[in-house]
């Protein structure tokens, strides 16, 4: 099943921090509309009681019994005022005044205080004060109440919605120009080649910079890896084919060369067959070593054993001194250890020949510090301190002139390492002498 | 013709070596870049099969180096190394042929001959000298349209002589084709070898040029 990609960094940030603004303006416009609404409506009222106040003050100016006029009964405000109504009344129910004359059923036996009425199709909001034995009714419509409401709420709702908008556009840019580093990041990846390993060249902000700097260490060790393991297969292959050609040639050789000088290229083709095998070996044993590094590292076997397989396939023992506690133990599998120690003294019987016809090579297994070690020294020409240094590389042979493939110390190095052992290369004046050292468990 | 074998791996130049011998050619081999710069100023050879990966260095850099001192010897790459870019720096730095190992002994003797033929100025296979026409290849010398048989070293002297056209060559220069490494030549050998040449071509095949040395004469 393909997994849904998940949404981008930028359409996330849009979608949340958009989100959140609706939400949060809605609800706070919300609340200011209600809490205008309430706060209009009691004003309004406030207002409605107040012109109540006014009328019945302005009652109690008129001289004495001038309300019972009987010409004032019959007297309406000429001029009725649109949206708003008041009457006066004494309470025994006479009419004093009314501003329009057929408004009575609006305004006529209302209860005290604040209360709301139909009229004509329209909502009424009305206020009736008792005053000095008056009933005092003002009352406003409240349709007119709406539209102030709406006017208000234009003049309130313009500059708030600008305001979101200028805010969302605001947030908008601000993500798109906060994510640029990341988005020209991204598009520096995508545009290189996939095989390309040089670092990133790219100036960013400090909060990715991490990142970048990480990947460029990445693509380092990759690169390295990646030309080490260039070499490798340069080298392997070189050492396969050399070989080859030597097979190849002596056997087209053979098919012209007159029968009694056959043999020799056959003996020849044979050598380099050898060879090969040996290359192959070897290169097998690396590979395995490679596979299973810690694997021959659950048993333990003794310098005896270990000492004893080493040389039982060397058929000159005549130069081998073996000396030391061959009750020492290491901590691997002695087919192992024997593999390792045998390299050694491959190395140091072949190598060390010039100087003496019949130099000798002294194996020991010893102590030293907390650990056991085997030693292979021999008193031939030595090695160069840069040499030394290169030694357990793979492919490299200190004179190529001597057979061998190089991978020699390039397996001993691996076995150590997947051992926990330590092999330890040093001149010892005459001669080579080579560790190998494992700790004391 | 006298082939300078520069190879560090003995199995494989033991075998290049009696290959080389099997198809008529002198060769010496040499295992470093040092000896075969000595090896080039010492002897007088035609060609020179170069492998890169010697002990001492990297072939393509003495290459390099004979380039640009302007020495004109043919040189065939012989080497394991066989990535395109390998062959391309290969040909650049002055090669005249790259052949990756393991090879074919027919198409490496088969590129020396070209190489050969190519470096002498001639278009086709065939060497006409007067009434002598030899195939290096098939080792096949013709003397007025009839086949001469000649031993293989007084062949290996006519072969020299035909691909030098009517330039003076010199003794050394003569002894250098005809011995390889492990060939000690007898100091009256070359005179022989000539001698003979003349008895089976007629005297005037090779000619005496007094303290220099021979050269082809009309050969009609």
């Amino acid at each position: 099943m393909m997994k849904r990609r998940p949404l981008s960094i930028q359409g996330r940030l849009l979608i949340s921090l958009l989100g959140s603004f609706v939400l949060v303006w809605s609800v706070v416009s919300v609340w200011l509309l209600l809490d205008l609404q309430t706060q209009m409506r009691h004003t309004l009222d406030q207002r409605l009681a107040a012109t109540a106040r006014v009328v019945a003050g302005v009652l109690d100016q008129l001289p004495e019994g001038a309300l019972n006029d009987s010409q004032l009964t019959t007297n309406y405000l000429t001029s009725p005022l649109d949206g708003v109504a008041c009457q006066v009344r004494w309470q025994s129910g006479e009419l004093v005044l009314r501003t329009a004359d057929d408004m009575a059923s609006l305004l006529d036996t209302p209860q005290s205080g604040f209360s709301q009425r139909n009229f004509e199709g329209t909502q009424w909001r009305l206020f009736t004060l008792e005053h000095r034995g008056m009933v005092i009714t003002t009352a406003d419509r409240m349709s007119e109440r709406d539209a102030l409401y709406q006017g208000v709420l234009i003049v309130v709702a313009g500059p708030v919605l600008i305001a979101l908008i200028g805010m969302l556009l605001a947030t908008w840019w601000g993500i798109k120009r906060g994510l640029k580093p990341l988005l020209s990041m991204g598009q520096a990846l995508k545009q290189r080649r996939p095989e390309a390993l040089e670092p990133i060249q790219l100036a960013l902000p400090q909060e990715i910079e991490p990142v970048l700097s990480s990947l460029n260490q990445l693509l380092e060790r990759v690169a390295t890896l990646v030309r080490r393991e260039q070499r490798f297969t340069a080298d392997a292959a070189h050492e396969l084919r050399t070989p080859l050609t030597a097979i190849k040639t002596n056997l087209q050789l053979a098919t012209r060369l007159p029968q009694a000088e056959r043999n020799e290229v056959l003996l020849e083709a044979n050598a380099a067959v050898e060879r090969m095998q040996q290359v192959i070996d070897q290169l097998l044993v690396l590979a395995r070593l490679d596979a299973d590094e810690m694997a021959f590292n659950q048993t333990s076997s003794s310098a005896g054993e270990v000492i004893e397989l080493a040389i039982a396939d060397i058929d000159d023992l005549s130069r081998l001194e073996i000396a030391g506690d061959l009750s020492l133990r290491f901590p691997l599998d002695s087919a192992t250890a024997a593999m390792a120690l045998r390299n050694l003294i491959d190395n140091a019987l072949s190598y060390a020949v010039n100087e003496q016809v019949s130099s000798p090579v002294e194996v020991r297994a010893i102590e030293c510090g907390d650990c056991h070690c085997l030693v292979v020294r021999d008193y031939g020409p030595g090695m160069k301190a840069r040499d030394m240094a290169q030694a357990t590389e793979r492919f490299w042979r200190a004179n190529h002139t001597q057979q061998g493939s190089g991978l020699g110390l390039a397996i001993v190095e691996q076995i150590c390492a997947g051992s926990n052992g330590q092999l330890v290369i040093e001149a010892a004046n005459p001669g080579l002498q080579v560790r190998l050292c494992w700790p004391v468990a | 013709m006298h082939i300078l074998l520069v190879e560090d791996d003995q199995q494989v130049a033991n075998a290049i070596r009696r290959g080389l011998e099997l198809h008529d050619f002198a060769v010496d081999q040499v295992t470093g870049l040092a000896q075969a710069r000595a090896a080039l100023q010492h002897f007088s050879s035609d060609l020179v099969v170069l492998d890169l990966g010697l002990r001492d260095g990297n072939g393509m850099t003495l290459l390099a180096q004979w380039r640009a001192e302007q020495q004109q010897i043919p040189v065939i790459i012989l080497t394991a190394r066989d990535a395109l870019a390998d062959r391309v720096a290969g040909l650049q730095a002055g090669a005249d042929d790259y052949v990756t190992k393991p090879f074919e002994l027919d198409e490496l003797i088969a590129r020396i001959h070209a190489l050969l033929r190519r470096s002498s100025g001639r278009a086709s296979p065939m060497i006409r000298h007067g009434a002598l026409e030899f195939e290096p290849g098939l080792r096949e010398l013709r003397y007025h349209g009839e086949v001469v048989c000649l031993p293989r070293r007084e062949l290996l002297l006519m072969e020299k002589f035909l691909y030098a056209g009517r330039r003076v060559l010199s003794a050394d220069q003569l002894n250098d084709s005809l011995y390889g490494y492990g060939e000690e030549p007898d100091s009256n050998a070359l005179n022989v070898h000539i001698y003979h040449l003349r008895k089976k071509l007629g005297k005037n095949v090779i000619e005496t040029i007094r303290g220099l040395g021979f050269r082809l004469g009309k050969a009609e």
